[in-house]
């Protein structure tokens, strides 16, 4: 028997070894056609960065390898190479296959790689995948989650939004049953699909209730007819900001912005600065969508160690019995800070949060302009009076 | 469906197409077409029955982190009597259910009946670890282990429930020494100084039962500080867990938990793996991370079922997997330890439906 081939298979540890630096992912979401590729383009042109740009249908299970394209803006070259997700799944893991392909890469290329740029389908949800890439510290991953931007298209993202019962995505195409095909979704996944458009909740609502900025972008289309443009942009903001008032939001054509307004956003950490910014933005007069909505709350800052206990199993109640004050609801993204003033050692935490994972993070530093604690909710249904009331139970406000 | 043998391709198929050699043998692997058969030959070629009778390790280039080697090939997959309920895996290799249920996301609570018949899975299931386990001696293979283990099984009409999942060979898991866990039954002969732990899960009344223990393999490995700190710090790090247990308790505490206590006896905690929610289906909902500072998800609450079961390390908790695509071994190829209980969440505490009993085999010993 032919005993002296030699052994092929090189399998790679699925704990990568610890870099001094972890390489950030920023996630790109927006329907088709709302200019997600233009950007990704237009980044590559001008960052000096090297990136690793990963398209499409990414947590797809179905699916073995996916391509990365590797730019070198500096050597001006670009590289492909291929993520091998393995052979199906093992039981119990703690980590998607795609993580830990994306984290052989990394090692794999050691210096090569600076930014991961992840696109995501135009039907895709964000939240799972943000949460796939939001690895727990313990993991030592050497990859982190920068940040979610949503790219919307201005000439359609109003229409869009009043979608309701789907006939603007039907015939535009922006369902997942047509375009992933009936085959290919579980008579569960059709019915979920039909029974949020018939509620008229878009996907587009979930991408924009994740963002961490938001551009709206084509607006050059919109110098069709300038006497409405004005108009019409500030329609879109009034939109956007009533369903998710705690990120920036850009004009843009071409997907041309400033790169340090879209990547380095670091919107998953314990920066107080970033959190109080990001918080801050929410004004409360602003029009509330009982779709998806941005909710704040506010009470004084603790006076306790227990206070902080009491607060996160409120947290835990909301994200994780989807029902507050009797009414159910579905929170999207939470963040906020929550601090207890010991004199000379203010105590300083950040609440970070997607779907049904959270985190309260030590060590934020305490800025002047922080005053009170402060929960931002963007999520379904979501009553400010109901989150009070309920809030109740858990700490005397 | 099924999922192509290749261990280059690996991919789902419609493919009829199997190995004729291991069809012989009583062994069904299915390859997508004779081009990926072909690439696989090299490899594949070894879990066949060898005509001289011979012991081989079939990875001879692997770069193995410790002593331990597989030992082929591995005997033709054992058989089910045709009365015994079968898991959806049982025929093609995927969990259907899981994999269904994994987009859902809710936390099963069982009630009524389903509690008498989990109860009932998890004592039989403690019933077959024991039968097993009073084999463990020096110089027996683990694959005779397999052997008697799926006798125990199918002589109380249960299933293995490993047998087949995702394509898994074998009747259970035994995981020598630097194995942290999925190691493949072979004929490896257990030797004086060896741990070794036997993960047991069977299948019966519609639900799975999964537990596991760590056994010391003749007297030098009792006579070992490092393999006894080791064996039995993971040993008593459920037993804390479980005290933890009760309605409300968050299930990101466990693993904070787990790691304090392996931290103060110097072992360190597999990150890899964790524990599992376990009903109808074999893996589900809840994530029972053992590592502290995890973002799990979910409280516990009466009726809910889940396993605690901490790999823990004498040096890095990182972890290589075998070209097996099973066998998960240290990467320093220090020894790994394991114990799992299977937990029913009750009004004020819990039960644990694997407890052991009065005769059950192992069992702590002294540190030194």
């Amino acid at each position: 028997m032919d005993k002296d081939i030699p052994q092929l298979s090189k399998v790679p540890s699925s704990v990568p070894t610890r870099l001094p630096k972890k390489v950030p992912i920023t996630i790109i979401t927006g329907y088709l056609g709302s200019g997600k590729s233009t950007l990704l383009q237009k980044i590559g042109q001008t960052s000096k960065k090297r990136l690793a740009i990963i398209l499409n249908e990414f947590g797809d299970s179905s699916a073995i390898e996916k391509s990365v394209t590797i730019e070198d803006a500096s050597k001006n070259e670009a590289v492909q190479e291929w993520l091998d997700l393995g052979n199906g799944c093992l039981c119990c893991t703690v980590k998607d296959n795609g993580v830990m392909a994306i984290e052989q890469l990394i090692e794999k290329s050691r210096d090569k790689i600076d930014y991961i740029l992840l696109e995501t389908t135009g039907i895709a949800d964000p939240a799972p995948i943000a949460r796939m890439f939001w690895l727990d510290d313990g993991l030592a991953s050497n990859i982190y989650i920068d940040g979610v931007i949503t790219v919307l298209d201005s000439e359609h993202i109003v229409t869009c939004l009043d979608d309701v019962g789907g006939h603007w995505h039907t015939s535009n195409n922006h369902l997942k049953e047509i375009q992933l095909g009936e085959g290919n979704l579980s008579a569960e996944e059709i019915e979920e699909e039909q029974k949020k458009l018939q509620e008229g909740l878009t996907t587009a609502h979930l991408q924009i209730a994740l963002a961490d900025t938001i551009l709206v972008n084509k607006v050059d289309v919109l110098d069709k007819d300038p006497s409405t443009k004005a108009g019409k942009l500030a329609q879109i903001t009034e939109k956007v900001r009533s369903i998710n008032s705690t990120c920036p939001i850009y004009n843009t054509s071409f997907g041309d912005i400033d790169l340090d307004k879209i990547l380095d956003l670091h919107a998953f950490e314990a920066n107080s600065a970033k959190v109080q910014k990001s918080i801050s933005m929410v004004s409360e007069s602003s029009f509330h969508d009982h779709r998806i909505a941005t909710v704040t709350l506010t009470f004084p800052f603790f006076e306790s160690e227990e206070e902080f206990d009491q607060i996160e199993k409120f947290i835990q109640y909301v994200l994780w019995e989807n029902v507050v004050n009797g009414k159910e609801i579905e929170v999207h993204r939470l963040k906020g800070i929550l601090v207890r003033n010991i004199p000379g050692s203010p105590d300083v935490r950040v609440v970070q949060g997607v779907r049904e994972t959270y985190d309260i993070i030590s060590g934020g530093v305490l800025l002047d302009e922080i005053t009170q604690n402060k929960l931002v909710f963007i999520g379904k249904n979501l009553d400010v009076e109901d989150l009070y009331h309920d809030l109740k139970q858990y700490i005397s406000i | 469906m099924a999922v192509c043998a290749s261990p280059f391709c690996g991919k789902d198929t419609e493919s009829t197409l199997k190995c004729p050699v291991c069809l012989k043998q009583d062994l069904e692997n299915v390859f997508c077409d004779q081009k990926c058969f072909r690439g696989a030959w090299g490899i594949h070629k070894y879990i066949h029955q060898q005509e001289d009778g011979e012991v081989y390790n079939p990875f001879p280039n692997f770069d193995f982190k410790g002593d331990l080697r597989p030992h082929y090939p591995l005997t033709p997959r054992r058989t089910i009597p045709k009365h015994i309920k079968l898991p959806d895996h049982a025929k093609g290799g995927r969990p259907l259910g899981e994999l269904a249920n994994d987009r859902r996301g809710k936390i099963t609570v069982l009630e009524g009946k389903d509690l008498e018949k989990i109860r009932k899975v998890g004592k039989l299931g403690r019933e077959v670890l024991d039968a097993v386990a009073k084999h463990v001696r020096i110089g027996i293979t683990t694959d005779e282990l397999d052997a008697i283990l799926h006798k125990e099984c199918t002589k109380r009409n249960c299933y293995p429930s490993p047998l087949n999942y995702f394509n898994f060979p074998k009747s259970f898991c035994t995981s020598v020494n630097e194995i942290i866990c999925h190691g493949i039954p072979d004929q490896t002969k257990l030797k004086d100084g060896d741990i070794v732990n036997l993960d047991v899960s069977i299948y019966y009344l519609g639900f799975h039962a999964d537990l596991n223990e760590t056994y010391y393999v003749g007297d030098k490995a009792k006579a070992d500080p490092d393999t006894v700190r080791l064996v039995e710090t993971t040993r008593e790090s459920v037993e804390l867990a479980i005290a933890a247990v009760k309605p409300g308790m968050p299930f990101r505490e466990i693993g904070n938990i787990i790691e304090a206590f392996a931290t103060k006896n110097n072992v360190s905690v597999v990150r890899t793996y964790c524990g599992h929610g376990i009903n109808s289906l074999f893996h589900c909902q809840p994530d029972i991370p053992h590592y502290a500072k995890n973002k799990a998800i979910g409280i516990a609450k009466p009726g809910m079922v889940f396993t605690i079961e901490p790999m823990l390390c004498l040096g890095t908790y990182k972890d290589v997997t075998w070209p097996d695509n099973w066998t998960s071994s240290t990467q320093d190829g220090k020894y790994s330890a394991q114990f799992e209980h299977m937990l029913l969440v009750t009004e004020d505490g819990c039960e644990v439906l694997s407890a052991r009993q009065a005769d059950s085999p192992g069992g702590p010993v002294p540190r030194i």
